[in-house]
């Protein structure tokens, strides 16, 4: 045996694996993500409950003392410190602490003007001080019992789950904060509420698992093999690559029921339906939801309304009668609408036919999905507009020749159109084959002579009689007439169905209808002509052809109302999108609004991703190469023979490591050299690299020939020949060397 | 180029432009990459289409002035729209629609932008300040005005100062200009300052109305109420003077105020009666809510409730005129008048829409957190009130008993959260509990109840915080109220003896008229002081009873009944709700029970379709009568109390 291999039998025995005892010692970059993240989580967590109560405090000052607790809290839970000890001095402490508070809130300020300070401090010092003692234990148990943390988890589970249960039922704009941050991001609430979600079940596991982690570790080395930089890699990887799936799997969920979805959620009337197809629903709704859908600006006045405050603006006609409902017809019919996309020109003649009449502007800035355009009445012009801001979807001018008639006058005139055809007057007095509608119409409206009259007459009844529910839940089969039940039953339903129920009668009675679908608007809540339009302001109604007034709307609104979407406009919205209207907003430069504190915009979240999103990752992706590349090849700059040793032996273990090859703990370097050897090339030695560098870690100034450094790195590299050429390419995208070598555990 | 030259290239500009016309007039204008597309309305326009693109600017400018003038407000917009497609340069357009959003629409941050961009474009081409030329000095008066104002309604007080200071170094002088300085240094604190400007801007007769108003309220803020009527007296002068033009209502809801703050009740409510019978002040919500306010004071439920009625009836004709400035004073009338006439579960909805929809309303010296602190701490006696309700209910089934001790709690941690953001508002945003001044003008608490809020000051603090509000608060009608405060925070620490002391005194000082809810709640938390079943706490209650039959609800006091035909039954059955059964002749008030047969009773049927009985409680007192039926005794013991302890005013609320 020569001197050397003595000496190096000397060292392996000095180095034997320590006890289990003595070598429990947690990878420190675990305990640092684990405290960090914990903090993420209740930071995050305390914030979400602020938007919710309003804590009172700033969570700025919450959070600090916050993250001091969960540092304290987890140094403590990996001490020695028994869960007696800890209650006993946390209560000491909460003790000293609140007491301190009550006497700062009692303390007297000597001046007149802030002789509450004292108390306004306390009561600020009470919730920091709430805060970060919920934090310390908390953080404690959750270190110490691995039952409470995941009792912990689940627990914040429930709670995000309860927060966020209004968004069921397809209610996405629910809860309000998503509908915000959806508007921030300038994407659709769907999206903003998927992505929450995802983050908020990813952010919860992966705290669960550091922290659960924490405990085991506490208590067994053994698991330390599991917490390995490469088993954290393909756990967060299988964490990420599952919730993934579950993103895309709930993506295409809400595709499939999107077109349902849209309907439901819009008291019935869903996006506009192609010839022969219907955008309206007979199932229970689920009233609308608050999204915006845009905004409508008029650009001259329009006090002869008829409607007043009510504004109705037409998108689609419904006049073929299909079975029990009512569809849209083919070209020929319903003219009046605008069979056109949003994003298109249409431009015609105003119908001689009808009496004069105002003209009427209004631009149309749309947020929501909606291909077809609507306008008020009988629109002449339609143009396509550039969307003022990334927010909204599309624009248009609508120049509409809009009524001047007030209602009471129109008793009395004849209804349709003398120049209708005979096809045009056997479409829109197409009747309901079931003779019930004709016997209620007439009973209805015998005592009523005039075709209008009996159309008030009949609306009358309907909004009388009728109660106003978003869920009938009437019971029927498929294939059967779906107004029957609401018209000759219960007499509850919503406008979907008292729009149907008031075309069937007032067809049976010969006079001319169909219904008009769209959006009813409440002008008296629009501010300066701008008016924000809803889901929740879907409708759709019915409307009879009065000679020379044209088709005038016979809405149902039913006194007695069980269950309403209604809702006031949220002038904040309304205020900042027309915010974002006009020239002068387009055209005003950043600089004329700086030092201005009234002009300070909400940041711009998508616009802060673009532009720095992508730098950094950039920049991250080229430090990731760069070090990378560095850890491998860095014993070709370095000149001394014992920092190119060492750089060599570096650089092969991060190779390995990158190959999933890591030393395990308590192994040797001998050891590992052994069995990388044996499972490699099948011999029984060690790394050919080894010895030297044993040698000059612990000899007296050995000196290394270069040409055996240059040959023992070949030797060792001729090994990972064994493995497949993809595998070893692939090893320079893992990160493990890197964080081994973090973390001191390369070496 | 020679004169030959100079003709033949002339000739051949003016042929190509002829041949380029039609072709250019005759293309569809459809650039999707231009902002102004939809301003423009010379291409494209349909037939009848107003052509506005022969006219300039200025001239677009010019109709834009006259349609705002002539109330075509939106005529108007659009023009001056038109006029900044046309020339985004014109800075006079800018600052009109600046002044537009600011006068007509209320949309300041807007208003703050068109402001900033006309001053930068004035600068670009007028130079730097100062001006030598006189209208080039009115526009940039006019646009500093315009910032001024845009700021400060943003709250940007410093900001609009900063504008102010500006426009006097100029040496620009306007009308409106010594209120408005008034009013900002008011809202930064300097009274005495902002009265000097006031009284200077009398002087001159700067806008008299005005400046007079803001003279009367800082007066009335730094506690010369004689001189502030005085004042206010002058500007309603002014006002009827002008004839229509004028604005009486204001000063007159402004003196008013004052009145209500000096205890001269009466007047205050001639005062605003006045006000709300004016063209001006009919569809304003101050004198209506000052009204109410008063009359909640006085336990007027049904005179508060009309006056509010009658001004939604008079804005209701104000088709187009947006509510929001006015919803959440409204919600909070509604939920105040609901509560106090012992409907909690309709109160506490109509409270948390007006937390939901708090914003300035318009009224100078009263800021959010003001109508935040009203509101919240009406809500957590709200949820007080709800507890004692849910408490003294009888439990139908084991369901019911489980799901009111789910509520009950719920409803006492946000009882005691929103007593404590409470404080913190009071203590912090309202700037060292400023509105602790009995009637502060610019308050919306109920002063008669705010104790409850403030039991969790501590005894000390709050003691020496109200001794530095009487300092400065000679009125002896304001001091009960001070001095129920602090018994409230003894009877909150277990200091029963010195509670029931200050409660004697406050009982003893108290004004006979007009502190009804005073009296309410001080006799209501001396009963609960005195030992149960005490002749003297029973004799309370019956008075208690007896002026508000909702109060025993509202404090949680077991009304003494005598039980009709000594029913044992019925006497342990009514245990732990409102009703205390006492032996015969110790009340006026009887219970009597009756069950009724199926054909007697009201409709209902049995699981089988049989028709059930019906079980029938009365309680007959001096008043009459009250009846409570149910299927079982639980049920029918649930309906009398409702019956018994309810005002029919709080199920209006239910109705709008």
């Amino acid at each position: 045996m020569t001197g050397t291999q003595v000496f190096l039998n000397n060292i392996d025995a000095d180095l034997d694996p320590l006890p289990l005892a003595t070598s429990n010692r947690l990878p420190r970059l675990t305990l640092v993500l684990a405290v960090m993240s914990r903090a993420t989580v209740l930071i995050l967590l305390l914030s979400f409950v602020h938007t919710i109560l309003t804590l009172g405090t700033p969570i700025s000052a919450i959070a600090i003392g916050v993250i001091m607790a969960v540092v304290v809290g987890a140094n403590l839970s990996l001490s020695k410190l028994a869960g007696r000890g800890f209650i006993s001095i946390t209560l000491a402490l909460a003790g000293l602490i609140f007491g301190a508070i009550a006497l700062i809130a009692r303390a007297p300020f000597p001046s007149e003007q802030n002789s509450l300070f004292g108390f306004v401090l306390a009561e600020h010092l009470w919730m920091m001080a709430a805060c970060s003692f919920a934090a310390l234990i908390s953080t404690f148990a959750a270190g110490r019992s691995r039952t409470y943390a995941i009792a912990e988890v689940v627990g914040i589970l429930l709670f995000l789950l309860t927060t966020l249960a209004p968004h069921r039922g397809f209610h996405l704009d629910q809860p309000k904060f998503i509908n915000l941050l959806a508007w921030n991001w300038s994407v659709d609430p769907l999206v903003a509420l998927l992505v929450i979600g995802t983050l908020i079940a990813t952010f919860s596991l992966w705290s669960l698992y550091l922290n659960t982690t924490l405990v085991l570790n506490r208590t067994s080395l053994r698991f330390t093999t599991q917490l390995s930089t490469r088993n954290f890699f393909v756990a967060l990887g299988l964490v990420l690559t599952f919730f993934g799936v579950i993103y895309a799997a709930s993506w295409q969920l809400y595709g499939v029921y999107s077109q349902r979805a849209a309907t439901v959620v819009a008291n019935g009337v869903g996006a506009a339906a192609a010839e022969g197809d219907s955008p309206l629903g007979f199932e229970s709704a689920l009233g609308g939801t608050s999204q915006p859908a845009g905004i409508v600006r008029l650009e001259n006045e329009y006090p002869q309304n008829p409607f007043s405050p009510m504004l109705y603006l037409r998108e689609q006609a419904l006049s073929t009668i299909d079975g029990f409902e009512l569809k849209v017809a083919a070209g020929g019919f319903d003219t009046d609408v605008p069979n056109t996309k949003v994003g298109q020109s249409f431009v015609r003649e105003p119908d001689k036919s009808l009496d004069p009449r105002h003209q009427l502007t209004a631009s149309v800035f749309l947020v929501g999905k909606q291909s077809v355009p609507f306008a008020v009445d009988f629109p002449i012009s339609i143009t396509p507009l550039r969307p003022p801001d990334r927010r909204f979807t599309g624009a248009y001018r609508a120049i509409s020749v809009a009524p001047t008639y007030q209602l009471k006058d129109l008793v009395g005139i004849p209804v349709g159109n003398p120049e209708w055809t005979a096809d045009q007057w056997r479409h829109y007095l197409e009747p309901h084959h079931d003779p019930r509608y004709m016997d209620k119409a007439i009973s209805l409206t015998q005592e009523v002579p005039d075709p209008v009259g009996k159309a008030g007459a009949i609306v009358a009844y309907l909004s009388n009689e009728s109660t106003y529910t978003l869920t009938p839940m009437h019971e029927k089969k498929p294939g059967e007439d779906p107004v029957a039940p609401y018209l000759f039953g219960d007499l509850r339903g919503y406008c979907v169905h008292f729009a149907h129920a008031t075309v069937f009668m007032l067809r049976a009675l010969g006079i001319p209808a169909r219904i008009g679908t769209g959006y009813l608007t409440d002008m008296s809540q629009a501010k300066d002509g701008h008016m924000l339009l809803r889901m929740s302001d879907r409708h759709a109604w019915a409307e009879v052809y009065i000679r020379g007034k044209g088709w005038v709307p016979f809405d149902t609104q039913p006194q007695k109302v069980e269950s309403h979407a209604d809702t006031k406009v949220d002038q904040e919205v309304l205020e900042e999108l027309m915010g974002l209207l006009g020239p002068g907003e387009e055209i005003l430069p950043e600089t004329t609004a700086k030092d201005e504190p009234g002009l300070i915009e909400r940041p711009d979240l998508s616009a802060w991703l673009n532009t720095a999103l992508v730098p950094t990752l950039a920049l991250l992706l080229l430090i990731f190469t760069l070090t990378k590349g560095w850890l491998w090849y860095a014993w070709y700059f370095v000149r001394k023979p014992r920092q190119r040793l060492r750089w060599s032996y570096l650089a092969l273990v991060a190779r390995l490591t990158d190959l999933g090859l890591r030393r395990l703990p308590g192994e040797t370097r001998n050891e590992y050299g052994h069995r990388l050897q044996l499972a490699l090339a099948g011999s029984d030695r060690s790394l050919s690299l080894v010895p030297s560098l044993l040698c000059t870690i612990y000899g007296d100034a050995l000196v290394v020939p270069e040409d055996s450094i240059s040959a023992s790195r070949q030797d060792d590299l001729r090994l990972l020949k064994a493995l497949p050429l993809w595998r070893r390419l692939l090893a320079f995208l893992s990160p493990s060397s890197l964080f081994s070598f973090l973390t001191g555990e390369l070496a | 180029m020679c004169r030959r030259g100079k003709v033949l290239f002339s000739w051949g500009l003016a042929i190509i432009t002829v041949a380029a016309a039609p072709l250019v007039a005759y293309s569809q204008y459809d650039d999707p990459l231009d902002p102004f597309n939809f301003l423009r309305e010379n291409e494209g326009d349909p037939p009848g289409q107003e052509d506005d693109s022969n006219k300039s600017a200025q001239e677009l400018y010019a109709e834009g002035i006259g349609l705002l003038q002539a109330d075509q407000p939106l005529d108007g917009r659009t023009k001056l729209l038109r006029a900044l497609a046309k020339d985004p340069s014109f800075y006079p357009a800018h600052s009109q629609l600046a002044f537009y959003y600011i006068t007509q629409v209320g949309h300041y941050r807007l208003a703050l932008k068109y402001v900033k961009w006309a001053q930068e474009l004035f600068e670009q081409q007028k130079g730097l300040p100062p001006y030598n030329d006189r209208a080039e000095q009115m526009d940039h008066a006019q646009i500093i005005y315009l910032l001024s104002q845009a700021r400060l309604n943003l709250d940007d007080y410093s900001g609009a100062l900063a504008a102010l200071d500006e426009y006097e170094k100029y040496g620009y002088f306007a009308p409106w200009y010594p209120g408005t300085r008034s009013w900002i240094l008011m809202k930064l604190g300097r009274l005495d300052e902002a009265i000097e400007v006031a009284r200077l801007g009398v002087i001159t007769r700067s806008d008299p109305g005005r400046t007079l108003n803001m003279l009367g309220i800082l007066l009335s803020m730094s506690g010369e109420p004689t001189k502030s009527l005085q004042v206010f007296r002058e500007a309603i002068q002014y006002e009827v003077s002008l004839g229509e033009m004028g604005q009486p209502a204001t000063p007159l809801n402004n003196s008013g105020e004052v009145y209500k703050e000096s205890f001269e009740d009466s007047r205050a409510a001639e005062s605003w009666q006045r006000a709300k019978s004016l063209h001006d002040g009919c569809e304003h919500v101050l004198p209506s809510l000052n009204l109410a306010l008063l009359r909640v004071d006085h336990l007027d439920l049904q005179g508060a409730q009309s006056s509010m009625n009658s001004f939604l009836a008079c804005f209701a004709k104000f088709t187009l005129r947006n509510d929001e400035e006015h919803r959440a004073l409204v919600h909070l009338m509604r939920g105040r008048v609901a509560l106090l006439s012992g409907f909690p579960t309709l109160a506490i909805p109509q409270l948390q829409r007006a937390l939901d929809n708090i914003q300035w309303f318009g009224k100078i010296g009263t800021s959010e957190g003001d109508l935040r602190a009203g509101t919240t701490v009406s809500l957590a006696r709200a949820f007080d009130v709800y507890i004692n309700d849910l408490a003294t209910r009888k439990s139908t089934s084991w369901a019911v008993w489980f799901a009111t001790r789910r509520e009950l709690i719920t409803a006492r941690i946000r009882s005691w959260w929103l007593k404590r953001r409470a404080r913190q508002i009071l203590a912090e945003e309202l700037k060292n509990f400023e509105d602790l001044r009995i009637r502060h003008t610019d308050s919306l608490l109920e002063y008669p109840t705010l104790g409850e809020a403030l039991t969790g000051f501590p005894t000390s603090t709050l003691k020496r915080r109200i001794e530095i509000e009487k300092k400065s608060d000679a009125r002896s009608a304001a001091l009960p109220f001070y001095t129920l405060y602090l018994a409230e925070n003894h009877l909150a620490r277990g200091s029963d003896d010195s509670a029931l002391a200050l409660i004697n005194e406050t009982l003893a000082n108290i004004r006979r008229q007009g502190d009804e809810l005073l009296w309410l709640h001080a006799t209501a938390l001396k009963a609960k002081l005195l030992p149960e079943s005490s002749t003297d706490r029973d004799q309370l209650i019956l008075d208690l009873f007896a002026k508000h039959p909702p109060a025993c609800r509202i404090y949680r006091l077991s009304l003494p009944v005598t039980v009709q035909a000594s029913d044992a039954s019925l006497a342990k059955a009514i245990q732990g709700t409102l009703l205390r059964p006492v032996a015969a002749g110790a009340s006026p008030y009887v219970l009597g029970r009756e069950t009724l047969s199926a054909q007697e009773g009201p409709k209902g049927g049995g699981k089988d379709g049989a028709e059930e009985d019906t079980i029938e409680l009365t309680l007959m007192g001096p008043d009459g009568m009250k009846r409570g039926t149910g299927k079982s005794i639980e049920e029918a013991i649930n309906a009398l109390l409702d019956a018994v302890f309810t005002l029919g005013v709080g199920e209006e609320v239910k109705r709008v």
